[in-house]
């Protein structure tokens, strides 16, 4: 049903939509920012829309920061928990690799209140993380550290009360940072598909963005509760300025791209929500107040990432490269406000500028667009059931190929470089990474995610059948395209496919992971490895609190409660102690 | 009684395609028979147990595991071209091998006899008769896979818990060492 709708949805765009030979490039994915559709902005819009109420309901906490949290959410009737484990660990036990075996927050999202025998197996299990083992009341399974670098700093300057140094803490942007979020079926928690209809975490990543959003507040929580042990008398609470600034740190690594290789209807819904958005802002004419909207959103752009760094993010833009994009947008959108389709006028510029322009300009565009968010959600929640029909023939396998994966002829498949990687699964936390060919056989033991390559080997078999030939045919003559062939036939949606080979020697993960970070909400990306990057999640966001009940009404940061329109221009946060203040965004208009 | 753990479905289909993978399937045959046995455990229950034994006596990559859904694949599109066909298995396969297989051609309209929906995933089927299916009755038995399905990614699957450790160690061998993985990239400068 879902499909069927955002099918139609597409069709009535289909003139104004941006090719897929276009938005499914590495580099374009490479280059992907989060938008009005990324998944923190959509859960924290529906957490207000439908007054969710959001507290903490247990802190037992020592002085070091050790002991167990536990934080609510009544989603519309839905009670659903984060109960968090804290210690500390030396500093030298700190990674950012999955891999770790032990961590300084442990914790997870449940069903319910976790008490009894619940509670029991909770506090025995979570931090166990992938050696534990749990049920379907359990949704996600987190872990992370604190940030060595500003931790402690953090609670120093609120003990000694004042309020953090933004020289010192720089671009820091988080206080913890997780390195997993495990969920759907690991470890017999409950699957995304046991989520009943009507349910609100009934929608993809919403459990894991509601878990890692309690997360960043158990960060804040902590940092001003050790900061009152340290010195009862003196110790402030993080200022208006500061108590949203702080995101939740991720470091991501290889995990990602399997999931994008592997789900091409799931990739097809997450792209085409933006280019739905992105078709539908082009179309409009400049109005005052669309013209003003867009106007304040470059101008908060700017001053967010003009007070970033320098640092080298290769091959992504830094923060200080990025703000002088943002003032070429600036500049080129004056020149396109008298243009009769002024938004579509920009597009069309940034079209001929690099890749990170561009998208950045797709963000700061789709900021305008004002979709049902129901609609939205539904539409995320893509099918994968479907099988291939024996009795298709070698023709119709022909012109699937040459309509869905004709691109196959620009990646050079036939060279010994096409398969210099392959995809591995290691024996700690079966985390996914690669490995060259030369110096490891598979052995059967390849995650299966060279796609190009076995679509390209079944086309060459295909020219030796005639039309006709059933392709079940073919499978008993050969059995090792079985893969391909229902590949071929799952891939009918038009953006499900990254046009590019995960084996080939030039391939990049990064580009591939940025585009899913960025679909989730993702920003702040710092590449450490061809293969690793860090993040941040939630910057700017509102707090629990912001959702709180009458009952705790303790809010540091004014505005109303559970509005959408105050709980959704969070994005883009300007550093405290920054030169100028971003303009209030005004709300938009709808054009979905 | 013996112990069962719940697992959820996804857990059953990771570990029997990578026991699959290793056991020498290639990933499309691995896909399949996980697909089969998943389908099969919550359908019918005691397909983990069927596969782990099929894993202790055959070459999987060459017994019915592996060939029998062709053989349903070419009965369903004789039954589709004439009305009917029939298949024989010798030896008899266990419908764990071909449940799901089974769903799949009842979906595109070719319904069976000879593996009823009440049977366990171990249990041995010699012959399958395919036909074009009856539109109301289709519907039924659909319904019916859709609510224990849901209630399979809702709830768990209760499996035996040796059956499932042996499934567990059937797996491990799809799994690298993490130091061969670190000792390759220090050799060749990956971070």
């Amino acid at each position: 049903m879902s499909e069927n709708l955002l099918q139609a949805e597409l069709s009535a765009r289909r003139s104004r939509l941006r090719p897929p030979q276009v938005v499914m490039q590495p580099t374009m994915m490479g280059a992907a920012r989060l938008t009005r559709y990324s998944f923190s902005r959509t859960l924290l819009r529906r957490a207000a829309r439908d007054g969710w109420k959001a507290q903490r309901v247990r802190f037992d906490i020592d002085e070091q920061g050790h002991g167990e949290a536990v934080y609510q959410v009544d989603a519309g009737g839905w009670l659903l928990s984060f109960i968090a484990f804290t210690t500390t660990i030396d500093e030298t036990e700190h990674t950012d690799r999955v891999i770790a075996d032990r961590w300084e927050v442990t914790g997870a999202l449940v069903d319910g209140e976790p008490t009894g025998g619940f509670l029991s197996l909770l506090r025995r299990e979570i931090p166990r993380q992938e050696s534990g083992r749990f049920d379907a009341r359990v949704l996600v399974l987190t872990r992370g550290n604190r940030s060595v670098r500003f931790f402690d700093y953090l609670v120093n300057a609120l003990a000694a009360g004042t309020q953090p140094d933004p020289a010192q803490v720089a671009d820091a942007g988080y206080i913890l940072r997780s390195t997993a979020f495990y969920a759907n079926g690991k470890y017999g928690m409950r699957s995304f598909e046991g989520f009943p209809s009507g349910h609100p975490l009934r929608v993809p990543y919403r459990a894991q963005m509601l878990c890692a959003w309690m997360f960043r507040e158990l960060g804040y929580d902590l940092v001003e509760h050790c900061a009152r042990a340290a010195n009862p008398s003196a110790a402030v609470r993080f200022d208006a300025e500061w108590s949203r600034y702080f995101g939740l740190g991720n470091a991501t690594g290889l995990g990602l791209v399997p999931f994008a290789f592997k789900h091409p209807r799931v990739l097809h819904a997450w792209v085409a929500v933006r280019e739905m958005a992105l078709a539908d802002v082009r179309s409009l004419r400049g109005t005052p107040d669309r013209l003003a909207l867009l106007g304040a959103w470059i101008e908060r752009a700017h001053l967010h990432f003009v007070n970033g760094t320098d640092d080298d993010c290769r091959p992504f833009l830094n923060a200080v490269e990025v703000a002088a994009a943002v003032e070429r947008i600036r500049d080129a959108f004056e020149s396109c406000r008298s243009d009769p389709l002024p938004f579509d006028a920009l597009y069309r510029w940034a079209e001929g500028c690099d890749p990170e322009t561009t998208e950045l300009v797709v963000s700061l565009l789709t900021e305008l667009h004002d979709a049902d968010d129901d609609l939205v959600d539904e539409v995320l929640a893509v099918s994968e059931h479907g099988s291939l029909d024996p009795a298709v023939t070698v023709r119709q396998m022909r012109a699937m190929l040459s309509e869905r994966f004709a691109w196959l002829d620009e990646l050079d498949l036939d060279d010994t470089s096409a398969e210099a990687w392959w995809w591995v699964i290691s024996d700690n936390t079966e985390e996914p990474r690669r490995t060259r060919r030369d110096q490891l056989d598979p052995s059967h033991r390849d995650v299966a995610i060279d796609v190009a390559l076995r679509l390209w080997r079944l086309r060459a078999t295909l020219d030796g059948y005639d039309d006709a030939t059933p392709i079940h045919s073919v499978l008993d003559d050969h059995p090792t395209h079985r893969l391909a062939a229902e590949r071929l036939h799952a891939s009918d949606r038009t953006y499900g496919e990254p046009r590019d080979n995960a084996c080939s020697e030039r391939y990049l993960p990064l580009m591939l992971q940025r585009f899913q970070l960025a679909t989730y909400g993702m920003d702040n990306f710092k590449p450490k490895s061809t293969d690793w990057l860090r993040v941040t999640l939630f910057g700017g966001a509102p707090r629990l609190a912001d959702y709180g009940t009458a009952e705790t009404a303790e809010r540091p940061h004014g505005g109303r409660r559970n509005d959408p329109d105050a709980h959704d221009n969070w994005v883009l946060p300007t550093r405290p102690g920054s030169n100028g203040h971003p303009k209030t965004i005004g709300n938009r208009v709808r054009c979905g | 009684m013996s112990t069962t753990v719940t697992v959820a479905p996804r857990e059953i289909h990771d570990l029997v395609y990578r026991a699959s993978s290793v056991a020498g399937c290639d990933a499309g045959m691995a896909e399949r028979i996980a697909d089969n046995v998943t389908f099969a455990e919550i359908h019918h229950g005691a397909a983990v147990r069927a596969f782990c034994a099929a894993l202790e006596t055959e070459t999987l990559g060459a017994s019915a595991w592996a060939t029998a859904p062709d053989v349903l694949a070419a009965a369903e599109l004789a039954a589709r071209s004439v009305g009917i066909a029939s298949v024989t298995f010798e030896p008899p396969v266990p419908l764990a091998a071909i449940a799901g297989t089974l769903q799949q051609s009842l979906e595109r309209g070719v319904t069976h006899i000879g593996a009823d929906a009440g049977a366990r995933g171990d249990r041995a089927v010699s012959t399958i008769d395919m036909r074009l299916a009856d539109e109301p009755a289709a519907a039924a038995r659909q319904a019916l896979i859709d609510d224990a399905r849901a209630d399979a990614f809702r709830n768990g699957i209760a499996v035996e818990q040796a059956w499932f450790s042996k499934l567990e160690a059937a797996a491990a061998d799809y799994l690298v060492a993490e130091s061969i993985l670190d000792e390759i990239d220090a050799g060749t400068g990956v971070a």
